[in-house]
């Protein structure tokens, strides 16, 4: 008996200290799968609805209503009547609308601009057009009319692949991820190991401490979204971006890494507990990953997730950078992007120092 | 090495508490330029704090230090460039060999990046540490981390060393090596050096003053000898007998102080000298076999036992190195 007694003394003390931990224990066994199974399940559905579209009706007659009526049976999209085809164009240039649909005089040739950048909702609003002509071609009232012509016409990452629509998003994650373990789990490891009393001795100002830290966790979250840029260049991925994009796109990625040391540190200035903040760092992330649009357009996600996508800074960031990567840069894509992620960024830093300040003082 | 009566830490009324709780209450004294002073105390006495107050890292709640003749409230920047930490825990990067460790020390205290090298190589002649300067200090042993961190000294070149548990968890053969090496810092550079420790001999052999802290006071302080004198115990007799028989209840009724170790064992505490001659008198005259017999002055142990009783306290002083390395060795580990 003496071996399993042993064993059994080693199981005991284990689930003794196991049991201590109600947060680490619950989060592994309880809100961790139901998290992701309810967020997972609810993030790739498989219809999409609100898709904005932009209609140029130059028919204006019964015609064309109906037209726009079939269309809009089933909320796939939703129609942002415009008066002329340059006003379209504008809203689509900066994807304030995923397609234009012109309504000609003779209603007979419809023609449809699609935004190929994000394949699936593209693909959506192709289905929805060309379903609204074939029910109005067959309609009984229609018999004798030629029948509805869609000319569609694709705009924007031709030829896109999953993979293209996928990278900028995995880019964002990779630095976010990086943003948090440089900023979070390096001092949380030099606190615990007693490395960082060095640093409170050093006839040095608590200033250069914190931005000294935060200026190498910059580093190594730069360099690593650098590296996963890099490597997606070598599989293949294609970047339509620009000198002024890539820019952008560097001023983006630094946004991103702001925010998330700011949400490192600040998690290690009130979590001391390794196990805990691993546990807390996936809560946080991988839900925000998930509904941030990486993998599918938030569209298709159920309404009820829409808010948490809406206060997920990766949100913002994935489609900024989607926009960059895959449309090439204009301004107005991307500027309300930036808008709100400069602000969460803003927010998160300065909670981040003001929380870390609270521990060197 | 004690230059003139010159004061190189001066303690007056400083106070830690977090909220109800005082951790340290109201303690004033002072160290010599020179001196190496040590700072005893059971776990959880405020020994920590008061340390963690001299070296900045705590704001005192109330009173003030001064440490190399500088304010730890007023200027505590100026206090950290004068002084050097040595804590229990360590303080150095187990991913930087020992080499990057001491450089990236000397620039945190603005060494000049030629002198800093020049110190560099000395500092880790100093602590026998040359050959192995290129090892990243994870594969280090205990012992040679405790020496890299001695060699911050000669980096930095402070006025004042504290050392926090500098000895912990060591083998006899480290813990005497840092011994020399603080031993020898202090003869050579005339360093004051404020310890603390839980080896009583060590502290004995060591250090020119003692002060013995307990619930937040400093209840002793003087020299090893005279600590040793004040306690009014000259001899500690450790006796075993034969037979019991009236030994016992004689011993008492001399006016011994008697406790029993096991069956037939006791601790006799005599005051005064001559106390053997009067134990073995009284197993004399009751007829008892001495089998075995240890008498002793007291050592630093006995003051301490005898300031701080005999009651083990519970460590609650954050990262008490001593409980674990206690817990580790207890499981017959490492």
């Amino acid at each position: 008996m003496g071996l399993f007694g042993d064993i059994f003394t080693v199981w005991a003390k284990d689930m003794r200290v196991w049991s201590k931990k109600p947060f680490v224990v619950l989060s592994r066994a309880l809100i961790f799968p139901l998290v992701y199974l309810v967020i997972f399940a609810n993030s790739f559905g498989d219809s999409f609805y609100d898709l904005p579209i932009a209609v140029v009706d130059l028919n204006a007659g019964p015609a064309s209503l109906s037209f726009v009526s079939a269309m809009t049976t089933g909320n796939t999209v939703r129609v942002v009547a415009q008066p002329s085809y340059e006003k379209a164009l504008e809203l689509f240039k900066a994807r304030k609308v995923y397609a234009i649909v012109i309504i000609p005089k003779g209603a007979a040739e419809v023609s449809l601009l699609a935004d190929q950048s994000s394949p699936q909702t593209a693909g959506a609003i192709i289905s929805v057009v060309n379903a609204a002509a074939a029910r109005l071609s067959s309609a009984p009232g229609s018999a004798g009319a030629p029948p509805i012509i869609v000319r569609t016409d694709v705009h924007y990452g031709r030829g896109a692949s999953y993979m293209d629509f996928l990278t900028p998003g995995v880019i964002i994650q990779t630095i976010a991820m990086g943003a948090l373990f440089s900023g979070g789990v390096s001092l949380l490891f030099e606190k615990q190991l007693g490395v960082f009393n060095l640093l409170l001795v050093a006839p040095i100002d608590k200033m250069a401490i914190i931005m000294g830290k935060i200026l190498s966790a910059v580093t190594q979250s730069m360099a690593s979204g650098l590296i996963a840029l890099v490597i997606a260049f070598l599989l293949g991925a294609k970047i339509k971006a620009g000198v002024v994009g890539i820019l952008f796109l560097i001023l983006l990625m630094f946004l991103v890494s702001f925010c998330f040391i700011g949400l490192g540190i600040a998690m290690t200035a009130y979590i001391s507990d390794f196990q805990a903040w691993m546990m807390t760092m996936q809560l946080i992330i991988m839900p925000f990953w998930i509904v941030s649009g990486t993998f599918f357009p938030i569209e298709s996600m159920a309404w009820w997730l829409r808010p948490l996508a809406l206060v997920s800074p990766l949100t913002y960031a994935t489609s900024a950078a989607r926009n960059i990567m895959i449309r090439g840069f204009t301004f107005a894509s991307v500027s309300s992007d930036f808008a709100v992620l400069a602000g969460m960024a803003a927010f998160m830093f300065l909670f981040g120092i003001k929380s870390f300040r609270r521990t060197v003082e | 090495m004690a230059k003139a009566s010159k004061t190189a830490i001066s303690v007056k009324g400083l106070v830690k508490r977090f909220g109800d709780l005082s951790a340290v209450k109201g303690i004033t004294f002072s160290v010599k330029e020179g001196e190496i002073f040590g700072f005893l105390g059971p776990n959880g006495a405020g020994k920590s704090m008061t340390i963690n107050m001299l070296t900045t890292l705590l704001v005192p709640t109330g009173g003030d230090a001064t440490v190399a003749g500088v304010s730890v409230v007023g200027s505590p920047e100026t206090v950290r460039e004068r002084i050097c930490l040595i804590s229990q825990e360590g303080s150095v990067d187990g991913d930087l060999t020992a080499e990057e460790n001491l450089v990236f020390y000397g620039r945190l205290y603005h060494v000049p990046e030629k002198e800093l090298s020049r110190r560099v190589d000395r500092a880790l002649e100093f602590v026998n540490l040359s050959d192995r300067r290129a090892t990243r200090v994870k594969f280090y042993s205990g012992g040679m981390r405790r020496r890299l961190e001695m060699a911050k000294v000669f980096i930095s070149d402070p006025k004042v060393i504290f050392l926090d548990e500098p000895t912990i968890g060591l083998d006899p053969q480290s813990r005497d090596m840092v011994w020399k090496k603080i031993f020898e810092i202090n003869r050579s550079k005339g360093i004051t050096i404020f310890v603390t420790t839980h080896y009583m001999q060590e502290a004995e052999g060591l250090c020119n003053r003692i002060a013995i802290m307990d619930h937040g006071k400093i209840i002793a302080m003087d020299t090893p000898a005279a600590l040793r004198e004040g306690i009014g115990i000259g001899e500690i007799v450790e006796v075993e007998v034969r037979h019991d028989g009236a030994f016992h209840r004689a011993l008492a009724k001399a006016g011994f102080e008697v406790e029993p170790l096991s069956r037939n064992k006791y601790r006799i505490t005599a005051k005064g000298s001559g106390g053997v001659e009067r134990v073995v008198g009284i197993a004399r005259k009751s007829g008892t076999k001495i089998i075995n017999m240890l008498a002793r002055r007291p050592t630093m142990e006995d003051v301490f036992m005898h300031y701080t009783g005999r009651e083990v306290r519970d460590g609650t002083e954050a990262g008490n190195l001593l409980t674990k390395v206690l817990a580790r060795n207890a499981r017959g580990g490492g």
